[in-house]
């Protein structure tokens, strides 16, 4: 076979073959053209006409069951909850004191006292939590305050589970008690630690 | 080739160079004149001020402090300080109140203190019990 058949040939072939390629390239539709409803399409299937269907009635986002009201709220019966919805353990407030440290301390400070480093470069001082005020607040109103802010303060509820919010504020009582302190309440050891300092 | 107008040719002579170097001589004496007399000016009515009021008394120099909120100036020193005062509280024991035997308590000892005692009041159990927060790092994805 001499080259000037063969080139022609060739080039031939190659054109067929490009030209199958390109016309193959056309049937590959895949899902592109499917048969469904795009967002928000009208819909004659349905008798409010709608092709994009609401939430089933009652339908729960997974981790958004809140149906233990206290926990969630930090209230009974729309009053600020008197109590706490699980025992309080050293462990449960040394986790509040980590968070508290965290999130409260640059504006309340660690000792509770609202004079944080914000403050003193500026921003409103809050009230002290050893305030007479702040101190016969239930400990429901320290998880709303946390939950939906207060004042100048915004809602911590994104940063904060709700466990821990229930810790900051069991920390926050312990924080209020060590300043405060019933010397009758103490242990013995403590007592006589106090007697000497007198 | 198209005609010239005699009006529009173009120009036969340099730049006339005198008048330019007058106009550039002035504009630089005008301009040292008038800073001079400014300064002149300055001067007199800073010596005429001295003459009409009394000198303060250096003692009477006050620093006046920028306003509020205050920069800092030595962040980490300043942090340092502020945990020290409230360390000064918050790990020490001391009298509040000698007459109502109110005291104040390290806030460890006040941690251990309440725990033990069981001072903070809680929900019954018999209801579903809800897990204590756990302490690890993990950030909640759950909101309100």
């Amino acid at each position: 076979m001499s080259p000037r058949t063969t080139k022609p040939t060739a080039l031939r072939l190659f054109a067929t073959l490009l030209l199958l390629l390109a016309a193959g390239e056309g049937c590959r539709l895949d899902m592109h053209d499917a048969p469904k409803y795009e967002p928000l399409e009208q819909s004659d299937f349905f008798a409010d006409r709608q092709a994009s269907r609401p939430l089933v009635q009652g339908t729960v986002a997974r981790g958004y069951l809140r149906q233990d009201k206290l926990l969630y709220t930090g209230k009974i019966d729309g009053d600020f909850a008197p109590l706490f919805p699980f025992p309080i353990t050293e462990e449960i407030l040394l986790r509040g004191q980590e968070r508290y440290n965290i999130y409260c301390s640059p504006c309340h400070g660690r000792t509770g006292n609202g004079r944080g480093m914000i403050v003193q470069r500026g921003l409103k001082q809050p009230e002290s939590y050893h305030s007479q005020r702040l101190l016969e607040m239930p400990p429901g109103y320290y998880y709303d305050v946390i939950t939906n802010g207060f004042g100048v303060m915004y809602s911590y509820a994104s940063r904060i589970k709700p466990e821990e919010r229930w810790a900051i504020a069991a920390y926050i009582r312990a924080l209020q008690y060590s300043q405060a302190a019933p010397l009758e309440d103490l242990p013995q050891e403590d007592r006589q630690r106090l007697r000497e300092l007198q | 080739m198209a005609r010239q107008h005699p009006k529009h040719d173009h120009e036969r002579s340099d730049t006339p160079l005198r008048p330019l170097m007058i106009f550039g001589g002035a504009l630089l004496a005008v301009t040292v004149a008038a800073m001079l007399a400014m300064w002149g000016l300055f001067h007199y009515l800073q010596d005429k001020t001295v003459d009409t009021y009394p000198q303060p008394s250096p003692l009477a120099e006050t620093f006046e402090r920028p306003a509020a909120p205050l920069l800092q100036a030595d962040p980490p020193r300043e942090l340092e300080m502020l945990r020290r005062q409230e360390d000064a509280i918050l790990k020490t024991y001391g009298w509040v109140d000698t007459v109502n035997n109110v005291v104040r308590i390290p806030i460890e000892r006040a941690i251990q203190v309440v725990a033990e005692k069981k001072l903070l009041p809680h929900r019954p159990q018999q209801q579903p019990a809800v897990a204590a927060p756990r302490p690890t790092e993990e950030e909640s994805d759950q909101n309100p």
